[in-house]
């Protein structure tokens, strides 16, 4: 990869690349915006201070990933607003569907929003987690474990349940296929 | 769900589009619905389908991602001089073997490219700080002196030899520099303006571009570095090619109108000729890799991230409208539209929901008119309502 000898085009192409995903995943995790883009710089400067470390670019995005992770839990814990965190330390993961949006179609879509809701609800903030960086970006179980300190074969496990308890609402065939796609 | 639904659903490239799309996916999905447009329909139908599975994430805004990289830049410059150093030691050496091996071949060719590649890194890494106080484009001449040109739709002339006219009326007295002494005009967004470079070649600059030129050009070529677009009216000269470099391709011609779009934050690079021929070159490409020749009304377009080149036929006076302050488009995504209207007035403008963004849209825009005006056209051509957060910050919402 280009990347490792400090090549700045590169570098930027990276950023255009994960710069919205790592946004969006950050303000899972608080609600301040700032604080969420402080982050990202840090992140990325100690990217390029210590890229001749990163010797395997195919984990790239795990790396930027826990980093950011890392990052935002720190600063959170530092800038003393530990009431975002619950109890045992973890950050509420506020995970919509873009469908709740769409609550104001009609009654039968009404319903469907609602079930939907339900369901992210009754799940914990762990698996809402899993939820976005299995659908929303290229980490593979194992990677998605190492973030989430938890099993590869049980993050794939609680993939499986929380598709389960979609299928009803989003008809059978399309889950089957999310859930093969899921396999991986 | 039909069955070819299904073909679509267990191609992971189509999962990746909808869930973790990257600048690979989007283009190969791009290049798919231009080569297959009967199966569009289709496709985009199943992709709105899809995207309800998306969550609802927030978004940076245009001008907070660049604010945010332009300060990543500037800490790394400050905190990193000495191991900037190293790097630049080491790919240097990397040449320099590249260059011992090959010599034996053509010395000569090698040491031009390494040449070249690096003249283009310089100016690309140079950190431009456009003052804020200034209202207008920057011009920097040869001696490094920083000219404010005042007004949105400015013009620079080095036609007159000896001086430089700037806004048809006033003067500055031009250093008699040697040739290839190189000057910029730094065109901030909300920005536009004409240039008329010695050889009497008329350059027309978007919002957020940057053309780096000399004073003089050479006896052998006339060569000028893009950042951004540009639209080219080159002044016939058969003995001196006329060379527009950009961050990975070069595209040169003897005299022709064309135009380029080069901006570092696009994944494509798109070459689209009026008149007269150009021939296109990957600055990557190898010894013997013949450039490509381009006819009248075909666009090339470079993809920086699969580094290949397609040829597309095209109506040229979509992609040279802007010159006249207008912006005309059919069946192109929503957010393509908002990313010039952004350029244009330097605004950001946000999406509640993604797919809201992908929506295709056709129509012709008059950027002349108010920015109001403008948006308003907009919600109307995209059903959308689009609303004021503050002063240049806008959002889209359903």
């Amino acid at each position: 990869m280009r990347f490792r000898s400090g090549d700045r085009e590169a570098f930027s192409e990276i950023y255009e690349t994960f710069v919205d995903v790592l946004f969006a995943y950050g303000r899972k995790m608080t609600s301040d915006r700032e604080l969420v883009k402080d982050s990202i710089q840090d992140l990325f400067l100690n990217l390029y201070k210590f890229n001749p470390h990163l010797h395997q670019p195919e984990y790239l995005e795990f790396y930027l990933f826990r980093s950011l992770r890392n990052e935002i839990i720190h600063k959170i814990k530092k800038s003393k607003q530990e009431l975002s965190l619950t109890d045992d330390g973890m950050f509420l993961f506020d995970l919509k569907f873009n469908v709740e949006q769409d609550a104001l179609d009609g009654d039968s879509e009404e319903l469907r929003v609602k079930a939907l809701k339900e369901i992210l609800q009754s799940i914990d903030t762990q698996k809402r987690e899993l939820l976005f960086l299995k659908f929303s970006t290229g980490l593979s179980y194992i990677e998605i474990g190492q973030l989430l300190g938890i099993n590869p074969d049980t993050a794939k496990k609680q993939v499986y349940r929380t598709l389960d308890q979609l299928r009803d609402r989003f008809g059978k065939q399309l889950l089957e296929l999310l859930m093969i796609w899921c396999k991986e | 769900m039909t069955n070819s639904d299904q073909k679509f659903i267990e191609n992971p490239q189509f999962l990746k589009w909808i869930f973790h799309n990257n600048l690979y996916t989007e283009q190969y999905w791009e290049n798919y619905l231009l080569e297959h447009p009967g199966e569009k329909d289709q496709i985009l139908e199943l992709k709105q389908r899809l995207l309800e599975l998306q969550f609802s994430n927030d978004t940076l805004f245009f001008t907070e991602k660049a604010e945010l990289k332009n300060l990543i830049g500037t800490r790394i410059d400050r905190n990193l001089k000495p191991n900037r150093l190293r790097f630049v030691l080491r790919s240097f050496m990397r040449y320099a073997a590249v260059a011992i091996v090959f010599a034996a071949i053509g010395g000569l060719v090698v040491y031009l490219n390494v040449g070249q590649d690096s003249v283009y890194q310089q100016f690309a890494e140079q950190i431009i700080q456009v003052p804020a106080s200034a209202s207008g484009p920057v011009l920097i001449t040869s001696n490094g002196e920083n000219v404010d040109l005042k007004k949105s739709n400015s013009s620079v002339d080095y036609s007159q030899n000896g001086s430089i006219v700037l806004n048809s009326d006033s003067v500055i007295q031009a250093t008699a520099d040697a040739p290839d002494v190189m000057n910029q005009l730094i065109i901030p967004y909300g920005n536009q303006s004409r240039l008329v470079l010695s050889d009497n070649t008329v350059v027309w600059l978007n919002a957020g571009s940057r053309l780096v030129y000399p004073s003089r050009f050479n006896d052998k070529v006339r060569e000028v570095l893009l950042f951004g677009e540009a639209f080219f009216e080159v002044s016939k000269d058969e003995n001196k090619p006329f060379v527009v470099k950009t961050s990975d391709l070069q595209i040169k011609v003897l005299g022709t109108e064309f135009n380029v779009s080069a901006y570092p934050e696009d994944k494509v690079i798109q070459t689209v000729l009026k008149e007269g021929s150009v021939s296109v070159r990957s600055n990557h490409s190898g010894l013997f890799e013949r450039a490509l020749i381009l006819k009248p009304n075909q666009m090339a377009s470079f993809n920086r991230i699969l580094k290949d080149t397609k040829v597309y036929d095209v109506d040229v006076s979509y992609y040279t409208l802007w010159t006249k302050g207008l912006l005309s488009f059919d069946e192109i995504d929503f957010t393509r539209i908002v990313k010039k209207v952004e350029r244009f007035y330097n605004i950001s403008i946000g999406f509640s929901e993604p797919k809201l963004g992908s929506t295709r849209i056709s129509g012709k825009l008059d950027l002349k008119q108010s920015r109001d005006e403008v948006l308003e056209y907009l919600e109307k051509v995209s059903l959308t309502k689009i609303d004021k957060l503050n002063d240049n910050q806008y959002i889209v919402n359903k």
